[in-house]
């Protein structure tokens, strides 16, 4: 119970944001957006941090994983949320190492191609959700991060 | 386990300080100004132990901003025709993330092809807007609601006659999902191109502004357009063709009229129509003014029978119903009679009106000739004849009288009045004004020029092309005196009487030559006397195109030959020329068309023993008086008459040909003096005996003087003898003379001595008209002496001379066959008078 307490101490916490190593592993997670804008030609990314948007403007969100443990993290799986106000851009989800990605359509359930139940005239049918359902992407490596090492995944949304 | 547990907490603790749960719902469209928006992500990991972990990223904070956004959705593109007034929409629709208010960013552009025939505006005189009527057409409305706001301009900023004042400050939006359909206005020209590549489209741009929300400030979309395109395509038309057949045998011509809507839109029907007609309902009416000659119609013929056939594969719409109609007055504005069977055929007609009603094309009634695409026609277009919506005919007789057979004898072409498919219906026919608005006077329908009384064909449609009709051809030419081609004659009183012998009589002769009837039987006059010089007389003759048509004539004179008094006999022409009589001398002749026979007629040369006139162009039922100018060669004998021939043929058919004679008479008028003397005192037995017609002192000589106009023939026409009689009133008429003192040679046989050798007259000589009664009238002269003196109207007993004018200063001297005598005029008379020898 005084270990448990102790964690929840400010130098506990500061401990576990800091990165000290552990004999365990100890993920950090960098999460950022840009603004991706179109500049002669090319594409630029501008902070979102603080930045009012238009309806139509186009984020990217990054997530950098770091293990600052001593252990490898089996099994590493990272969501990112597709906010309320905004709307995911179909493909833009990306993985500068291996994983699967995955997307949710209700937050609890996950696939490559989520489906959705559509009334027809001809009764419900299944059918492949459009982008604009997708609530959450998932990354889900497909090798162990190493200690030190970073994971590094993007997907994009707009602005409605 | 308990450190398991612990982490955990501590996360979802962490989790909830950091709000790494998923994002609120703001808005199932758009985010309103000013939301935040947070986000941030999370992990699940395991150690080499299977112990799982959860760890949460940082939070990413964002700010919508105002997005005032808009779509704008031009309505669906339709066909409009000309004249007609476009309505186009288009949907202003706020799709941004607030609510905020329209602007239209200037007036609605008008392009396309037709744009220079597209003006905005609805072409109305007034328009109530927002805040009352206004003096101007509404070029905008505003639908919001189900209530529509009319405009005259845009972007007025004082007041509600402006729809973007309206949009801002009147009724802006108050949600961000609202929407206004704004309408613009304008008009087609009349004289709009159409077809299927002829458009004109509308666009507007628009945008919408937000208010300031929270932090964010107030902000206008970017521009929206739309734009609405809509084709012009022509109006119902009335493609009208007219065709005409003739029978060459009875000339009968048959008319037919076909119809057929050559537009894009249907034939709306006319109140208009039934007016003029009196019928039971509205509908549309084709027309044909009987073909008139002579400014009467042509009376209808095969029984009047009028033959009506539809054909809906070409338009004729479904239920329509066509009836024939004719009328007898003169303009067709009155008396239309719906026929019940055949129409008279005692040239009364004059008009046959085919009146449609009771149609619906594609279930809309009121339409009587629907649109027919799949089939082209033109106004007067012969296709017409092919794709007939409907078509009628029927038969006249040909016209008859001079020019009928000529080209373009009857013309005429048919007409038809239809609705065209403005809102407001209008009347389209021929010659009437466009956007003459239909109604129940019948007064466009039958103005001259209009309507059924159209005569020119129209590219606008209502009118059929104009046929062209003649009568059978029918040549033929009169012949004859001047101002009388068609007179009937005897030249000579022997020649049975006919246009071919017809006459005219001219006298000639040299005022120096001395002339004296050497004869003594009255009628037969004989003189060695010819004339002194030549002589040229220019007769006029007149020829008249008698056929119904125009033609052209040869026209052949030829030099007379001569004939005795009274000896009959002339010229003639069967088949060819045949002189007759005795060429005297050498003549010449000429055809000339002036009275001075000085200007050849037809490229005649004159100076030949005969002249033609060629190709001398007559209009039918014309005349054309010529001259045929004759010379006398010097030493034709007077008392003598001359026949000449002058022979017109047709150049149309030339076995139509009359014949005139010219009957020149050099000098006539004789004086044949006679005596009777009675020898009674005389001695008997003298030797040598007295020779015969010797008169001894007491003895009496009656004196008989025949005078006669020598002119021969008998004609229908007096214009045959006018020139060869003797002239009236004082100074010109006849006056016989008889001067008993020419000479006082007892020996003379040739002058006058019996003054000088009688008692003179002891009585007032006698004169008697062609009947032996005394002429009334007759006024003497005589004088007394030798030589004789003066004369004076007082009788004297031994009167050595004396002058008589027979019938007195009114009196004429006329051929014999001239008219019957009278007091004024005689062709012969004679004068008796007696002496004693001293």
């Amino acid at each position: 119970m005084n270990i448990v307490r102790a964690l929840f101490s400010s130098s506990a916490v500061f401990l576990l944001l800091s990165g000290i190593a552990l004999a365990r592993p100890a993920v950090n997670l960098h999460f950022s957006g840009a603004l991706v804008q179109h500049v002669d030609g090319k594409v630029t990314l501008k902070p979102v941090q603080g930045l009012t948007l238009h309806a139509g403007d186009v984020v990217q969100y990054s997530i950098d994983a770091t293990n600052n443990g001593d252990q490898a993290a089996m099994g590493f799986s990272s969501v990112g949320p597709v906010p309320a106000h905004m709307q995911y851009v179909s493909g833009s989800a990306r993985a500068a190492q291996p994983a699967s990605i995955e997307y949710s359509i209700d937050g609890k359930t996950w696939s490559a191609h989520p489906t959705e139940i559509v009334k027809t005239a001809h009764g419900d049918e299944r059918k492949p959700a459009p982008a604009s359902r997708y609530v959450s992407v998932r990354f889900t490596a497909k090798n162990a991060l190493a200690p030190k090492a970073t994971f590094h995944y993007t997907y994009e949304v707009v602005v409605k | 386990m308990k450190r398991l547990i612990a982490w955990t907490l501590a996360f979802a603790f962490l989790a909830s300080l950091t709000g790494a749960q998923r994002p609120l719902t703001v808005s199932a469209a758009s985010d309103a100004p000013g939301t935040q928006i947070t986000n941030s992500a999370s992990a699940t990991y395991k150690d080499a132990n299977g112990n799982s972990y959860t760890t949460t990223s940082n939070v990413v904070t964002t700010v919508v901003q105002n997005a005032p956004s808009l779509t704008n959705t031009a309505g669906t593109g339709t066909n409009y025709a000309p004249a007609q007034v476009v309505t186009d929409t288009f949907v202003l629709s706020n799709t941004g993330n607030a609510s905020g208010y329209f602007q239209l960013t200037g007036d609605a552009t008008l392009g396309g092809t037709d744009a220079a025939s597209a003006s905005l505006g609805n072409g109305a005189t007034t328009c109530t807007t927002p805040v009352g009527s206004q003096s101007s057409a509404c070029k905008y409305a505003a639908t919001v609601g189900g209530t529509t706001y009319y405009f005259t301009s845009y972007n007025s900023t004082t007041d509600n006659n402006s729809l973007n004042y309206w949009l801002k400050n009147t009724n802006p939006l108050t949600s961000s999902s609202s929407s206004v359909t704004i309408s613009v206005y304008y008009t087609l020209a009349s004289n709009a191109a159409t077809g299927a590549s002829n458009t004109v489209t509308s666009s507007i741009t628009a945008n919408v502004t937000y208010a300031v929300a929270g932090s964010a400030p107030s902000e206008t979309s970017g521009n929206q357009s739309g734009t609405e395109t809509n084709t012009v395509q022509a109006d119902a038309r009335l493609d009208l063709y007219k065709s005409s057949s003739q029978n060459g045998s009875t000339g009968d011509i048959t008319y037919t009229i076909s119809a057929h809507n050559g537009g894009s839109f249907a034939a709306k029907d006319l109140q208009s129509v039934k007016t003029l007609l009196g019928a039971g309902a509205n509908g549309v009416l084709i027309t044909d003014k009987i073909p008139q000659f002579g400014g009467s119609p042509l009376a209808l013929s095969n029984s009047g029978t009028v033959t009506v056939t539809t054909n809906a594969t070409y338009g004729f719409a479904s239920s329509a119903v066509a009836d024939t109609y004719y009328t007898t007055s003169a303009n067709g504005t009155t008396g239309w009679t719906k026929a019940t069977g055949n129409l008279p055929t005692d040239g009364t007609v004059t008009y046959i009106g085919i009146f449609i009603h009771g149609g619906s094309c594609s279930s809309t009634s009121g339409l009587e000739l629907c649109a027919d695409s799949g089939h082209s026609t033109n106004p007067g277009n012969v296709n017409v004849a092919s794709a007939a919506a409907v078509q009628f005919s029927f038969v006249v007789g040909q016209p008859t009288g001079s020019g009928s057979g000529n080209t373009n004898a009857v013309t005429n072409l048919a007409n038809g009045v239809i609705g065209d498919n403005q809102p407001t219906e209008h009347i389209l026919g021929p010659g009437i004004a466009a956007s003459t608005a239909d109604s129940t006077s019948s007064t466009a329908l039958t103005t001259s020029g209009q309507g059924v009384n159209n005569t020119t064909n129209t590219s606008t449609g209502g009118a059929s092309n104009q046929t062209t009709n003649k009568a059978l051809a029918m040549y033929n030419v009169l012949n004859g005196p001047s101002g009388q081609p068609g007179s009937s004659g005897s030249y000579d009183g022997s020649a049975a009487t006919s246009s071919n012998d017809d006459f005219t009589a001219a006298s000639f002769g040299v005022s120096a030559d001395s002339i004296a009837n050497t004869g003594t039987t009255a009628g037969t006059p004989v003189t060695a006397v010819t004339t002194g010089s030549a002589t040229t007389i220019c007769v006029a003759n007149t020829i008249k195109n008698s056929g119904n048509k125009d033609d052209s004539y040869n026209i052949t004179a030829y030099a007379p030959t001569a004939f005795s008094i009274p000896t009959t006999g002339g010229q003639s022409f069967t088949a060819s020329f045949s002189a007759g009589g005795t060429q005297v001398g050498t003549w010449t002749v000429g055809v000339y068309s002036n009275n001075a026979c000085s200007s050849a007629l037809g490229g005649a040369t004159g100076g030949s023993a005969s002249s033609t006139a060629s190709n001398v162009a007559v209009t039918s039922g014309s005349s054309l008086t010529y001259y045929v100018g004759y010379t006398a060669p010097t030493g034709t004998t007077y008392f003598t008459r001359f026949d000449s021939l002058v022979h017109a043929v047709s150049v149309g058919d030339n076995t139509k040909s009359d014949d005139t004679h010219d009957e020149l008479y050099s000098s006539f008028v004789a004086l044949t003096k006679s005596q009777n003397i009675s020898s009674t005192n005389c001695p008997s037995g003298a030797s040598p005996s007295y020779v015969a017609g010797t008169v001894c002192t007491g003895d009496s000589i009656a004196y008989t003087i025949d005078y006669r106009n020598l002119v021969l023939g008998t004609s229908d026409t007096n214009v045959s003898f006018d020139s060869c009689t003797t002239q009236t009133g004082s100074g010109n008429v006849l006056v016989i003379t008889d001067d008993g003192t020419v000479t006082s040679s007892s020996s003379s046989t040739t002058q006058n001595n019996w003054g000088y050798f009688t008692t003179g007259l002891q009585a007032a000589p006698v004169d008697k008209n062609s009947t032996a009664s005394a002429r009334t009238g007759t006024t003497f002269q005589y004088a007394t002496g030798t030589p004789r003196g003066s004369y004076g109207s007082t009788f004297s007993a031994g009167a050595t001379a004396f002058t008589v004018t027979p019938g007195g200063t009114s009196f004429s001297l006329v051929p014999k066959n001239y008219n019957s005598p009278s007091s004024s005029q005689d062709w012969q008379g004679t004068i008796t008078f007696s002496l004693t020898v001293k």
